[in-house]
């Protein structure tokens, strides 16, 4: 049995009927996360080897680094890395949601807020463990083994931030409601 | 050796286990990977090594005790009974409450907490069905009582069990130690409870008609004899000086062979879950030992009872006490056992009486803090009954301030430390 994941509404791009499948959407936001993930890998290295082939050439009468062509291609490939980037994060936060519905299905009762953001930081701690106890096993990997570590560390805290912000969210979305009985309680 | 990163793969275990993200054996199963692999890896201990910090002798008891009940639970003898003496009672409410909570107690004596809770409120809420009475005080002073039996026995839970294995306790010594304090215990929370409940104890009773239990008296009979045997053989075990595990395993195989079900099912029906959390927090236990993360506990609480034995029982109490209202008794019981075993005492019955009375008394003072309360709610609630969760509180709230109080008072005159 698929559970439905009361989606919120989304709009633009990579748009999902609302009420779709949990686990459909779990995997059509984090695919979308990773393809945006690896476009915008893809012009950050374009922006480390390209703009030295353009060295050398200026606009004449502007002034610098506006006036340099491999700055302004630098800042062109750049922009777009983080653009992409940015979608890329935002489409990994949007996977959080269904995820988390998916997650409780498997292990269990659905989570309060309070439940929601103590998981949230079991989750980040997990994260930021296994990172740590994963690093010794790069050593076997000589010159390669600092790039296996960042990479280690990059996943890691990418996870971390994502939790965080999911547990940010949370509380903001409690504290939000009770806030606003309270208001309506005053108001009455 | 910095510690911190083990104090945090423990942290991680019990935020897993708190906020029930995995289940508790996977939680634990997680953390005690994590531990080994920093321990492996910081050179401070083999794989081999992390694998003897699994106390076998723990896991057998808990089997073998395991074995028992499920074989006597299968043969109906606790059902039997609690309708049997039900019945009798009925008419009269106050009556029916302490009948209710001692049952609850004693049976949680045996049974694990759920088991024991889920016996005792399907009788209730059959007598609330039936029009007989209203079930939410009995119920929820079942489910208080259900969390106080079971201290005073070796077998009583699983941390009783690990307490006992490594403070060194017989199981009649472990009884002689404590199970005088839950009797007295029994009737101080009945008190408080009566005294709380007292204008909403109502009982009809006349025509409510519990339902009849198909179970043969020679089932029946079959049950009570397999349980006089283990506590027999458990209680020989203390007097010819062999192990309380080995006593537990020869009554799991007699039950086994006697009673005649489908091995197999009985064992899918053991609580596996408990079984391996027990198992991988002994491994994360003994990694943090091996690497002195306990030892600030251990330090401040040595430092705070300024060489007083008494002092030392009573932070015991009132520290693994405090933890329980917040944390699940296993996680109190295990992490405080090796802070006991470092305080520099050399009689230290007091401390683990105090711990064994500290991690299993925290329990109903939050209704987080306690599974059989949540369980007790949702059951009430599935049958239409309003309960409001802050109501339990203010019940639970008292009552364990009266348990750790009274418990207090007790050390201090049992083990003559006034």
């Amino acid at each position: 049995m698929n559970i439905v994941y009361n989606a919120e509404v989304v709009s633009g791009r990579m748009a999902v009927s609302e009420g779709a499948p949990a686990a459909k959407l779990v995997r059509e936001r984090a695919a979308a996360a990773v393809a945006y993930a690896v476009v915008a890998l893809g012009f950050y290295l374009m922006s480390l080897f390209l703009p030295h082939f353009m060295s050398g050439v200026r606009i004449p009468g502007l002034p610098d680094p506006v006036a340099r062509l491999d700055w302004l291609l630098w800042a062109f490939l750049f922009l777009l890395a983080f653009a992409f980037a940015a979608t890329a994060v935002y489409d990994a936060m949007r996977a959080i949601d269904p995820l988390f519905a998916l997650l409780s299905r498997r292990f269990g009762r659905a989570a309060g807020p309070g439940k929601r953001v103590a998981r949230d930081l079991a989750y980040a701690l997990l994260a930021a463990l296994t990172a740590v106890a994963l690093a010794p096993l790069t050593e076997p990997l000589g010159p390669a083994a600092p790039l296996a570590r960042a990479l280690l560390g990059v996943g890691a805290l990418l996870v971390l931030i994502l939790l965080l912000f999911d547990a940010a969210k949370t509380i903001y979305a409690y504290v939000r409601e009770k806030v606003e009985e309270t208001v309506s309680k005053l108001a009455r | 050796m910095d510690p911190t990163k083990y104090l945090l793969g423990y942290l991680l275990v019990v935020l897993l286990a708190v906020s029930e993200a995995f289940p508790m054996s996977l939680s634990a199963m997680v953390g005690a990977a994590l531990l080994v692999a920093f321990g492996v890896s910081d050179g401070v201990l083999s794989f081999s090594e992390a694998l003897s910090f699994i106390d076998l002798e723990l896991l057998a008891l808990l089997v073998g005790v395991m074995i028992v009940v499920e074989v006597v639970d299968r043969c109906g003898t606790f059902r039997y009974l609690a309708l049997k003496v039900v019945r009798r009672v009925l008419k009269r409410p106050v009556l029916l409450l302490v009948v209710a909570g001692l049952m609850s107690a004693l049976t949680s004596l045996l049974l694990s907490d759920e088991a024991a809770l889920l016996l005792i409120v399907a009788i209730l809420l059959s007598l609330g069905k039936a029009g007989a009475l209203d079930p939410v005080p009995f119920a929820v002073s079942s489910a208080i009582m259900v969390n106080l039996g079971g201290t005073g026995t070796l077998v009583g839970s699983v941390p009783n069990m690990a307490i006992g294995i490594r403070a060194g306790f017989s199981f009649a010594e472990f009884a002689s130690y404590l199970l005088p304090c839950e009797f007295a215990l029994y009737g101080v929370t009945l008190a408080l409870l009566y005294l709380y409940y007292r204008g909403k104890l109502q009982s009809s009773g006349g025509e409510a008609e519990l339902e009849e239990i198909e179970v043969s008296r020679v089932d029946v009979a079959k049950g009570a004899f397999l349980l006089s045997l283990m506590l027999a053989l458990l209680i020989a075990a203390g007097i010819a000086d062999f192990p309380a595990s080995a006593a537990a395993l020869a009554s799991a195989v007699v039950a086994l062979a006697l009673a005649g079900f489908d091995t197999l099912e009985v064992f899918q029906r053991l609580d596996w879950d408990t079984v391996f959390f027990t198992a991988a927090f002994t491994v994360i236990i003994g990694v943090l030992e091996r690497v002195e993360a306990l030892k600030g506990l251990a330090l401040w609480l040595q430092g705070a009872a300024g060489g007083s034995l008494a002092l030392a029982s009573l932070l015991v109490l009132l520290v693994s006490g405090a933890a329980s209202l917040l944390l699940p008794n296993l996680i109190v019981a295990l992490s405080f056992i090796p802070v006991v075993e470092t305080l520099p005492f050399a009689d230290k019955r007091a401390l683990w009486s105090a711990l064994v009375l500290g991690a299993n008394l925290g329990g109903v003072g939050l209704p987080v803090s306690s599974f059989v309360i949540v369980m007790t709610i949702g059951a009430l609630r599935r049958e239409g009954y309003e309960i409001d969760p802050w109501a339990v509180t203010r019940v639970g709230i008292p009552v364990t301030a009266a348990w750790l109080g009274f418990s207090a008072i007790y050390l201090l005159t049992r083990f003559g430390l006034l």
